[in-house]
């Protein structure tokens, strides 16, 4: 994936700062807007693949943002990053059109795993009936796996799981992606369920093949390897 | 949009201010009936009384012979000018010598007696008789035909008079009460608005100055302070988020910085561990404006919607289907299909989690967790673990209550926001002894 240009309003200079080296180690440009007023001008002058928008701003509020940005025809996907990080936050803010919610303080694979999905949802690249990723075959409307020509016997949320993994195939995928788009949660349970059901499919992808296909990134979440 | 006629306050109203004023009229009617009733026979008395003394004197003065030639006029005029009164001359033995009765009344002439006597079938006389002479005697009677008439004329008076008020009573009743039906309509739309989160509704005024103009006036002040408080305590709780997260975060940032600087491993297993720390403290933080937030809109319908709480159930179920294996426990789930509830959808999934966290967390290997949901709704839990002390069942629900008062694997604070989360829901939530471990149940809050 080439690098995105990428709007980033927000107030706060050390958060614009932590974004920006974030992005740019991933390849991305970031043109940083300081308030709402700044943001919307900047969005309308010229063209970005993505908006990374603060939710409390001394202007006005991410919600109004958003609201404005789709009635001024900005239709690329929002990532709603804010201090805010409660599930209520979030479903409110899910529920203004914002495409994505990332909580301060956030782990920096995060951010670029969250900017990759959303741009890769955005541009319609995972809406094939067939995802092949190296050795390994998604059948959507089969619902099927398949590694090296070999069916894998999946249970129906595992299934979801493998093809959630397929769709973000080569890319970070975090726990909190998978809480929100496979077990449609939007808060981190207290036991480690996620790593155990990741566990599970793990076993099964590989068992009875050579080296690992689903790699644990510490603190961030999970990548899908091709072999 | 109106209440019935007999469940609106103003309905019931309009109808007793109807049944009043009939009943009025009714008593009215009863007395007035009464008076005219004593009253015509008092004066139809006096008249009997005066007629007779007149024809007493005439027989003194002039004899059987002048009292005879008067009575005779008298009767011939009657009978030309078809008037009602009675009169009859007779002999000791009661024979008539002159009059326009046939027989002698059943009225002793000694004590000059006076009475009601009946003259024929259907009709009555006031009549007096009096002993004249030894062998001489005289009965005067007026007939009632008159007084019946004027008692029929104030019936009927009554009658149309009564309804033509009841009728007017009832379409001012109606009109006035539907005036203030509306009115009060007015002030329930905006309370159900305000139920619904529609802070910004308000109660028309009508500028009378009466006593429901004061009530509204009271009432948009009340939601105004309301809508005031709610959004003073969002505020507040999105603030602290924000201000304390945002240090939090500069500060992470820093020991990220730090630890990207280190070249020595063990160097970076306190950073790591400020970091947890960190992490913790915004969780505290967290939960702790959940409880808040979720006790603020107890009772509040808006943001709720009717959802499967059997669907639910079971994604929560088959996530920690895996966790159980892995913990050797044996985790059994019962959920009924089909169980609908009104509520936020996030907030059961967050119940039944905290729930299913407690029960393995405190579930040795080898016990075993169940997880039931029936019609109502009833959320059940159940574990095999140690239970929780009789004396413990209903603090274990307060904020930063431990079992275990060194356990540092939590803030204390999960079983807290389920029950605030509950309330926020409808439900309520208890502990109970499984015998052995511990039952937790969500069901409906029947106070509601």
């Amino acid at each position: 994936m080439t690098g995105l240009k990428i709007l980033h309003i927000e107030d706060d200079p050390q958060t614009a700062d932590t974004v920006a080296t974030a992005l740019a180690k991933a390849g991305d440009t970031v043109t940083w807007a300081v308030d709402g007023t700044d943001g919307l001008r900047t969005a309308a002058s010229s063209e970005f693949d993505l908006v990374i928008l603060d939710r409390m701003l001394p202007d006005m509020s991410g919600i109004d943002i958003i609201g404005k940005l789709r009635d001024a025809g900005v239709d690329v996907p929002v990532l709603m990053l804010s201090a805010l990080g409660r599930t209520e936050n979030r479903i409110e803010g899910l529920d203004a059109g914002v495409d994505d919610y990332l909580a301060k303080p956030f782990e920096q694979e995060e951010l670029i795993a969250r900017v990759r999905a959303l741009h890769r949802r955005a541009s319609g690249q995972s809406h094939s009936a067939v995802i092949i990723f190296g050795d390994m075959e998604c059948h959507i409307k089969a619902r099927t796996a398949h590694r090296q020509g070999k069916h894998i016997a999946l249970s129906p949320k595992e299934f979801e799981l493998f093809k959630y993994f397929m769709q973000n195939a080569g890319e970070v995928v975090t726990r909190e992606m998978l809480l929100r788009d496979v077990w449609n949660l939007n808060f981190d349970p207290q036991t480690n369920v996620i790593d155990v059901n990741v566990g599970r499919l793990r076993r099964k992808l590989e068992e009875g093949f050579d080296g690992a296909i689903l790699e644990t990134i510490w603190g961030a979440g999970y990548r899908l390897l091709a072999r | 949009m109106f209440a019935p006629l007999f469940t609106s306050l103003f309905g019931r109203f309009s109808i007793w201010i109807s049944l009043g004023t009939a009943s009025a009229v009714f008593i009215l009617f009863l007395l007035a009936n009464g008076i005219v009733k004593a009253e015509t026979e008092r004066q139809i008395q006096m008249a009997v009384d005066t007629d007779i003394a007149g024809l007493a004197d005439i027989f003194v003065s002039g004899g059987q012979g002048e009292l005879v030639e008067r009575l005779s006029d008298r009767i011939g005029m009657i009978r030309q000018a078809g008037s009602s009164d009675f009169y009859l001359l007779a002999d000791g033995a009661g024979k008539q010598i002159v009059g326009n009765l046939a027989k002698w009344p059943e009225l002793s002439s000694e004590n000059s007696q006076a009475g009601f006597v009946s003259i024929s079938d259907d009709a009555e006389m006031f009549a007096r008789a009096t002993h004249l002479a030894p062998d001489l005697k005289l009965v005067v009677g007026w007939n009632l035909e008159s007084r019946e008439a004027l008692l029929a004329r104030l019936r009927m008076a009554f009658l149309l008079a009564g309804a033509a008020m009841v009728a007017l009573v009832t379409v001012v009743g109606y009109w006035s009460t539907r005036r203030l039906r509306l009115r009060m309509t007015s002030i329930n739309a905006a309370f159900r608005k305000i139920g619904l989160g529609q802070f910004d509704a308000r109660v028309d005024i009508d500028n009378r100055g009466d006593e429901l103009d004061e009530l509204s006036r009271h009432t948009n002040e009340m939601v105004s302070r309301v809508t005031n408080l709610v959004n003073a305590h969002k505020d507040i709780s999105d603030h602290t988020a924000h201000e304390l997260r945002t240090p939090l975060m500069h500060l992470d940032n820093r020991l990220v910085s730090a630890m990207n600087d280190m070249t020595i491993e063990n160097q970076k297993t306190g950073l790591i561990a400020a970091r947890t720390d960190i992490k913790n403290i915004i969780s505290l933080l967290d939960s702790l404006l959940d409880i808040a937030s979720s006790n603020a809109k107890k009772g509040d319908r808006a943001g709720l919607t009717e959802f499967s709480l059997s669907e639910i159930a079971r994604d929560m179920a088959d996530l920690y289907a895996e966790s159980a294996q892995e913990l050797e426990i044996h985790f059994e789930y019962r959920i009924a299909p089909g169980v609908m509830m009104t509520g936020e959808p996030a907030h059961m999934q967050r119940i039944i989690s905290n729930l299913l966290d407690n029960a393995f967390k405190f579930s040795p290997s080898g016990s075993a967790v169940s997880l039931s949901i029936k019609p109502g709704p009833v959320i059940r839990v159940r574990d095999n673990g140690p239970g929780v002390p009789e004396n413990m069942r209903a603090k274990i629900f307060n904020r930063f209550t431990r079992l275990k008062p060194n356990d540092a694997s939590g803030h204390g604070l999960g079983l807290a926001l389920s029950k605030a989360l509950a309330a926020r829901n409808g439900l309520v939530i208890r502990c109970d002894d499984a015998d052995p471990g511990a039952v937790f149940t969500v069901m409906m809050d029947s106070e509601l």
